[in-house]
């Protein structure tokens, strides 16, 4: 047995299954076939490498935009009691964009030596506004007399002028030159033309600066353009607006519910409205 | 086994060496897997299939003491589980059509074919054994390694699987 067991040779058997397992296939023609596969393969692991790429960049995506969507959820004044929530919205109110009236403006001069600048300032309507612009650059013709003065002020009120709101001077073509700087106290222009000058007036854009006050008793939009006003007033569930009063800084609402109150305030402070809340 | 210095390659000869293994190798190992399975196309696709493994992995492969050893060992995995699928096949197969017989009337078997019908009764470790020992030329220790058995349990494979298929080998040892 155990002779048996150590002894393997047998011619006969290894040909027996020499015969049976065929001829040897052709290594050469299987290598194309090989060569073939290998090729498949790669493909295969690139397509699913950038596969797997992409549904890593996918799923992130969808992560990272369903974290930002919880952090940006619309605001409800009723959810959240005793907090304020505001939003500044600042749009242009077309009705208030032209040419303001002429009570800043100075008059057109005429002769020589004397030109005309527009220092026009239009905040709030009202003629104690001072224009802290500065003109860009200057030149003046001389001897032609018109100068062409193009410049812009930024209008940084000491008065009621909102700071969003932009004052826009456009070409001026008086006779003379401004020396750009603006004091807003005299509106000085010096023209060394011989011309006439003849003041073409200035275009003015005033934004209308809102803000929309909450509270648990309800919200409303505080507007500021040429006066005070509020809109979108909403009490939240339970309440009504009991009274409203504008004052020429402030506005308050009253929401009333039950025995509970809510005085709701916005106090324009020059710049912007500043919300509160008194229950 | 082949005259590659598997040491000295680098990217450029990779094709290189995996063509010459493939050279080498190719023809006796679907040859001994065509004696296991009874199919030469299933044996040649084990067979590439492991060779296209090689090659994905061949910068380690290639520094194992036997790369052939490893291509083997994948090619009769990869046979396993050709089999284990195709028996769930046939399973479903002859659920699906239960009931129905054929009967052919078939050919007076010649001895060769008697060898391959006794061949495929064996059991699949014997076979591997035999196919390995007699046609790959491995020796003991080799074919135990290929198998991931001990040298005494391919000897008792080797045997066994000899007893079996002597009788159809005749007295001369001839089929």
């Amino acid at each position: 047995m155990s002779n048996d067991f150590d002894d393997f040779d047998d011619l006969a058997l290894g040909n027996a299954l020499r015969r049976m397992s065929g001829s040897t296939p052709d290594a050469d023609s299987a290598l194309g076939s090989f060569h073939k596969r290998v090729r498949v393969a790669r493909i295969r692991r690139i397509s699913v490498a950038a596969s797997s790429t992409a549904a890593v960049v996918l799923i992130a995506g969808g992560a990272f935009a369903l974290s930002n969507r919880g952090s940006n959820g619309p605001v409800s004044p009723a959810d959240r009691s005793g907090v304020l929530d505001t939003i500044v919205d600042t749009v242009v109110d077309p009705s208030l964009v032209g040419t303001p009236p002429s009570s800043s403006a100075l008059p057109a001069g005429n002769g020589s030596g004397s030109g005309s600048g527009s220092g026009s300032v239009a905040g709030n309507g009202s003629t104690d506004d001072s224009d802290h612009g500065t003109s860009g650059s200057d030149s003046d013709s001389g001897g032609s007399g018109s100068g062409h003065d193009s410049g812009s002020g930024t209008g940084s009120s000491g008065g009621s002028t909102p700071p969003g709101s932009t004052t826009t001077t456009t070409d001026d073509h008086g006779g003379g030159s401004d020396d750009g700087s603006d004091d807003g106290e005299s509106e000085s222009s010096e023209g060394s033309g011989s011309g006439s000058g003849s003041g073409s007036g200035s275009s003015t854009t005033i934004a209308l600066v809102t803000k929309r006050c909450s509270s648990t008793g309800g919200a409303f939009t505080a507007n500021r353009s040429a006066g005070n006003s509020i809109t979108n007033v909403s009490p939240a569930a339970g309440f009504y607006k009991s009274e409203q009063e504008i004052e020429s800084n402030q506005i308050t609402v009253v929401f009333r519910g039950g025995e509970v109150e809510y005085h709701v305030v916005a106090t324009w402070n020059g710049s912007t409205f500043v919300c509160s809340v008194e229950s | 086994m082949v005259g590659v210095d598997l040491k000295d390659w680098n990217a450029g000869t990779l094709r290189t060496d995996i063509d010459s293994y493939f050279r080498a190798h190719y023809g006796r190992l679907v040859r001994a897997l065509t004696l296991v399975c009874g199919n030469e196309e299933t044996a040649a696709d084990a067979v590439q299939e492991a060779f296209v493994k090689a090659h994905q992995k061949w910068r380690t492969v290639s520094e194992y003491d036997d790369p052939v050893g490893w291509i083997r060992r994948v090619a009769i995995n990869r046979l396993r589980d050709d089999h284990r699928r195709n028996t769930r096949k046939d399973r479903a197969v002859a659920r699906l059509g239960a009931g129905e017989t054929w009967t052919v009337e078939a050919p007076e078997p010649t001895q060769t074919e008697e060898l391959a019908k006794a061949l495929a009764d064996l059991p699949k470790q014997q076979r591997l054994a035999l196919a390995f020992y007699y046609l790959e030329g491995l020796s003991v220790a080799e074919t135990a390694s290929t198998l991931e058995i001990s040298e005494g349990a391919v000897k008792f494979h080797l045997h066994q699987g000899r007893e079996r298929l002597r009788g159809l080998l005749g007295e001369g040892g001839r089929p």
